[in-house]
């Protein structure tokens, strides 16, 4: 790890988890995040989404929208990390999925929006599977639903 | 707008083979906030991609979609999305994805579509597989 600048070195917890430790309900720790204009052109690059809705009000509004809205795979993309920062191991992520409950608007401020992210074990499964439910908040209210993600534990 | 049905069970191959790159694997990383050693460790000689990378081929296959039925991007609304990787992508693969139209709704007014995509690599690997609901709204009357 000494390669790495402390920005860069992965949070640290108490471990990965292991299967045998582990109960439905054992709680995740949470990740919030803020997420401006600038974050959205960036990922719209970094991705290669450049629909308009996600840097245009002027198109945004024109198809209906409040306002410019973040990537939907944005938004999945961060909630992942609660499951990676939890194990320590991206590789152990075997099936994720999200429904994209509401759209998250991005005001062209300097503050943005505040998404929190948070992830409980859900069930037990063989083979060392475990199912995580995530939920993700901006303003009190759920953007993401159905967000589950199987993980394979050592 | 609506969409005809007999569309279902169209595919669409990649255009061309996408190269895993190291800067693009950092580059994509840093966009969502997460440069952990895994996706950007320059002695690594293959760092993984985030999970979610897999959807840049994803959206190769939505937009030969969008392009062959007529849909506008910005109409698009993406309803859920689901990964299942048979291992993570790494720099250095080289892989390509087959998007089909799985199914095809009206409902409210919109098209939604269902469109799986299979990624494959060059040596006919199987990493990954996609699904991809999306709505399309309709035109402003």
């Amino acid at each position: 790890m000494s390669a790495f600048t402390e920005d860069e070195a992965p949070p640290r917890t108490a471990g990965p988890p292991r299967y045998a430790d582990l109960e439905v309900g054992h709680e995740l720790p949470s990740l919030t995040v803020r997420i401006t204009r600038a974050d959205l052109v960036r990922y719209a690059g970094s991705s290669t989404d450049f629909n308009t809705i996600h840097w245009s009000d002027r198109v945004a509004h024109e198809v209906g929208l409040p306002g410019v809205i973040a990537h939907g795979m944005l938004t999945m993309a961060q909630a992942a990390r609660v499951v990676t920062d939890w194990v320590g191991d991206p590789a152990a992520i075997a099936d994720f999925s999200v429904r994209f409950a509401k759209p998250v608007l991005v005001p062209d401020d300097d503050k943005g929006a505040e998404v929190v992210f948070g992830g409980r074990v859900a069930a037990l499964l063989e083979d060392g599977m475990v199912r995580v439910d995530l939920t993700a908040t901006c303003d009190g209210e759920r953007v993401l639903t159905g967000a589950r993600a199987f993980v394979r534990l050592p | 707008m609506s969409i005809d049905p007999a569309v279902v069970g169209r595919t669409y191959q990649s255009q061309r083979p996408y190269d895993v790159g190291r800067e693009k694997v950092r580059e994509f990383a840093e966009s969502i906030g997460d440069p952990r050693p895994d996706y950007v460790a320059v002695d690594a000689p293959a760092p993984l991609a985030p999970p979610t990378f897999a959807f840049v081929l994803t959206l190769d296959g939505w937009h030969a979609i969008m392009a062959d039925l007529d849909i506008e991007f910005s109409r698009v609304l993406h309803v859920d999305q689901r990964f299942v990787s048979k291992r993570p992508i790494r720099v250095g693969d080289v892989i390509s994805g087959i998007a089909e139209i799985e199914s095809v709704r009206e409902r409210m007014g919109m098209s939604w579509l269902v469109i799986r995509t299979d990624i494959r690599t060059d040596q006919d690997e199987h990493v990954a597989s996609t699904y991809s609901t999306i709505l399309v709204r309709e035109e402003a009357a």
